[in-house]
């Protein structure tokens, strides 16, 4: 079954035979990047994914990740703070949105970002829709986390703030912050490794991520045994040992912080 | 590579017992009726000028797909709860074998994404002799996926169980099994009910992927009503509403009465 | 390694007693908890143990549950070994079945009382008669009933946990205990959880336990005039040996070691 193993290992010059054998050949090429021209496929490519090999995309992937991750920090800290201004309604209104947003699936929310846009004359590229509705999906996710944190913090911090006159600017980034970072850690660094798992949904609207890339080999070729093996095991490669790198920066920070006795 | 089995799980329609089928498509067809009654006014043209028309054009195909997504969502719950019980509870064991095999289950389907779990077990499967339907293979990817998380909520909930509870278990003589049985385990259902009303929101988003490998799903729907309307914001919102609804009428409610039920006797009124 | 020769398979005579710790010893790590224990308890004998906190008396309880591995020594109940077997002629650890069969010998109760929450009193009571020494249902809470009645609280058989005040719930756990019939009832501070006013029900219980049954007890306690009332014997442990032991009255009016006087008068400063 798992052959394909060793015919990445094994010469190309063998497996240029068109009639037998074709389908395991080609996957080496896409998985390496080379020689697929010399087999004359690029040209006869009509999806752009295809012009892109596994590891192209998994740059792809890790590009989505992090803009996403960027645009979901900083718009999730928006709505953290939009639920902790005085204004009943507008904390309401945010409450509920996030609920929205949390409770519905990212891959009609990126269809819909995709697809609304034109109607009213606006015309995102995918890559545009996909981070916009990732980075709001995800900033959903987050604003839970920095709220849970914050709310953690006891609230003698703030009291003593006032006890000892410290401005409202210095309680918050002096004093409340710091200790609402090492808080939320864990929960960021879960939903970056969520984020992570959840870019092959960019596929739907045609971002050449390593899922996408993945079917359209599979589809091409009639093949998808090898490269899902393979997405499956970059997935776990990736995401197996950044939980544990996370786990060591949430412990480092900790200590830093002297939070840990 | 021995002869391809072909293992093809019949909806829940289908399988299920008679009545429960016609009540269950009764239900179906009142909505639809009722639907049809409340637009019976409503011209439909060729296109769609409102959001009426939008509605009385494709409200049976948006009442098909909800069931279709409740469905899925039913099955891959039963699915999950299955494998999070079972492997929570390995995740425990006294030994390592069952230990081990648990943790691998965890963290293959915590790593990789339900994308890929779906596809692998829909287009990879095959050629390990195992042919599977988009329905089946659906609901079975989305359970497991879930049921990884959940088993990891049922180890939480299994080791948050107080420590004197086991100590008194043993002492009244009890084997390690009936100790789980009866005694930890209760326990630890309703320390993990919250986490599930999380966990089950995230499985019906997690449904949604179904429509990928053509399971006719709200979502599957949406992508057909849109090519045939390029209404994007009627489909596409109409559409997120449904899941909204599903997931703040159905789930967390009923999550949430399970909850005061299970946990009446343990909690002061 | 131990010389495992030292110790009988079994002990025999016309003086066996109910329990006994032969150099027993336990630690963790670095810390010996207790250093090579010894200490008979005889049939129908109430012992009670005090010390400090950290002296180790609470471990010689859940060693005896074997809620505690033991690092040293042999532990005996009724004259089978419990910690250890018999395995071609030699003792080695006991398998978690061979455990189970002696240990059913032996009840117990918790500081913090222990009731499964989600059962009631009686289905507390019931739950192991059932199905650990496989009664019918009936019979099992038949015997349930009357060890409810012997606490004084029949009436309160079917209330969950929760809405019992501690006393009670501790007097239900005493009941939970007594329904396995078992030999030798250990007691873990079990009136240190409560509210002053109700410890009197629980002391009381156990009084009854001690005139009316013949029960060999083991009790951990903090309540020197509770000890001194109901013991037969009373151990002053130290640092993880008995320092002094002997009866209430010789041990409580007239302590002969610099030790137990010094705790002695800091418990009654104290009180």
């Amino acid at each position: 079954m798992f052959t394909f193993i060793t015919d990445y290992f094994s010469q190309v010059g063998e497996r240029l035979d068109w009639n037998g054998e074709l389908v395991q050949c080609v996957v080496f090429p896409k998985l390496f990047g080379t020689a697929y021209t010399d087999l004359g496929f690029a040209a006869a490519c009509k999806d752009p994914a295809l012009s892109t090999t596994l590891f192209g995309a998994l740059g792809n992937t890790l590009i989505a990740v992090f803009l996403g991750y960027g645009i979901a920090m900083v718009v999730g800290l928006v709505l953290a703070m939009g639920q902790r201004t005085k204004s009943k309604i507008l904390t309401r209104i945010v409450r509920e949105f996030v609920e929205f947003i949390r409770s519905t699936p990212l891959v009609v929310q990126i269809f819909f970002v995709f697809f609304v846009g034109p109607q009213f004359g606006i015309t995102l590229s995918p890559w545009v829709a996909g981070m916009i509705a990732i980075g709001l999906h995800y900033a959903a996710y987050l604003s839970e986390v920095y709220r849970g944190a914050l709310a953690a913090v006891p609230a003698g911090q703030a009291e003593a703030c006032i006890a000892l006159n410290l401005s409202a600017r210095r309680s918050f980034f002096g004093i409340i912050l710091p200790q609402a970072v090492p808080l939320a850690l864990p929960g960021m660094g879960n939903y970056l490794i969520g984020i992570f798992k959840d870019t092959p949904m960019l596929m739907v609207i045609g971002v050449a991520e390593m899922m996408h890339v993945a079917t359209a080999i599979g589809s091409e070729y009639w093949r998808y045994t090898e490269v899902m093996t393979i997405v499956g095991l970059i997935f776990l490669a990736l995401s197996l040992p950044t939980a544990a790198l996370l786990r060591v920066i949430e412990a480092f920070v900790r200590q830093k912080l002297g939070m840990t006795r | 590579m021995g002869s391809k089995k072909s293992l093809s799980l019949k909806p829940l329609k289908r399988i299920a017992m008679g009545p429960i089928v016609s009540i269950y498509e009764g239900i179906q067809s009142a909505i639809k009726s009722l639907l049809a009654a409340l637009l019976s006014g409503v011209e439909v043209s060729g296109r769609v000028d409102n959001y009426l028309e939008f509605l009385a054009k494709f409200g049976d195909r948006l009442v098909d797909g909800a069931f279709i997504t409740l469905e899925q969502a039913l099955l891959a719950i039963i699915v999950a709860v299955i494998m999070a019980t079972i492997f929570g509870v390995g995740r425990v064991s006294t030994s390592l074998l069952i230990r081990s095999i648990s943790t691998t289950y965890i963290e293959f389907f915590r790593g990789t994404s339900l994308i890929v779990q779906l596809f692998w077990i829909f287009y990879v499967l095959p050629f390990f002799g195992v042919v599977l339907d988009p329905y089946p293979a659906g609901f079975i990817a989305v359970g497991l996926n879930l049921g990884a998380y959940g088993a990891e909520v049922v180890r939480g909930a299994i080791q948050a169980v107080p420590r004197g509870q086991y100590e008194a278990a043993y002492a009244l003589n009890m084997s390690a099994r009936l100790r789980m049985r009866r005694i930890i385990f209760p326990q630890a259902v309703v320390i993990m009910l919250p986490a599930w009303g999380n966990l089950l929101i995230e499985l019906l988003k997690g449904t949604a992927l179904v429509g990928l490998i053509s399971v006719t799903d709200l979502m599957f729907q949406s992508r057909q009503i849109y090519s045939l309307s390029y209404a994007a914001i009627e489909t596409f919102g109409t559409i997120l509403i449904i899941y909204y609804l599903i997931a703040r009428l159905l789930i967390t409610p009923s999550m949430r009465a399970l909850e005061t039920r299970l946990s009446r006797n343990l909690k002061r009124s | 390694m131990e010389d495992m020769s030292q110790y009988p398979l079994e002990l025999n005579g016309d003086d066996v007693p109910m329990v006994r710790f032969m150099n027993v010893s336990k630690r963790y790590g670095d810390l010996t908890v207790l250093d090579a224990l010894n200490l008979d308890i005889q049939q129908s004998e109430m012992v009670t143990v005090i010390g400090p906190s950290g002296s180790g008396k609470t471990t010689v309880l859940r060693m005896l549950m074997t809620l505690e591995k033991i690092n040293e020594g042999v532990i005996y109940v009724d004259g089978k070994p419990l910690t250890h077997m018999e395995k071609n002629g030699v003792l080695v650890p006991a398998s978690d079945s061979y455990i189970r069969s002696v240990k059913g010998d032996i009840g117990m109760c918790f500081q913090h009382f222990n009731l499964f929450p989600h059962m009631t009193a009686l289905q507390n009571c019931i739950e192991a008669p059932i199905h650990v020494l496989k009664m019918n249902k009936k019979e099992a809470i038949e015997r349930a009933e009357d060890m409810l009645e012997m606490v004084g609280l029949a009436d309160k058989k079917d209330q969950h946990p929760i809405r019992l005040s501690g006393g009670q719930q501790q007097r239900v756990a005493i009941a939970r205990a007594l329904c396995m019939r078992p030999k030798v009832m250990l007691l873990d501070e079990v009136t240190s959880a409560l509210d002053p006013e109700v410890i009197g029900e629980v002391t009381n219980v156990i009084k009854k336990l001690v005139a009316e049954h013949n029960l060999t007890m083991l009790m951990v306690t903090h309540q020197m005039g509770f000890a001194r009332d109901i013991s037969d014997r009373v151990c002053f442990f130290f640092d993880g040996k008995i320092e002094e032991q002997g009866t209430p009255t010789a041990l409580f009016d007239n302590p002969q070691r610099e030790r137990t006087q010094q705790f002695l008068s800091a418990v009654k400063s104290a009180d």
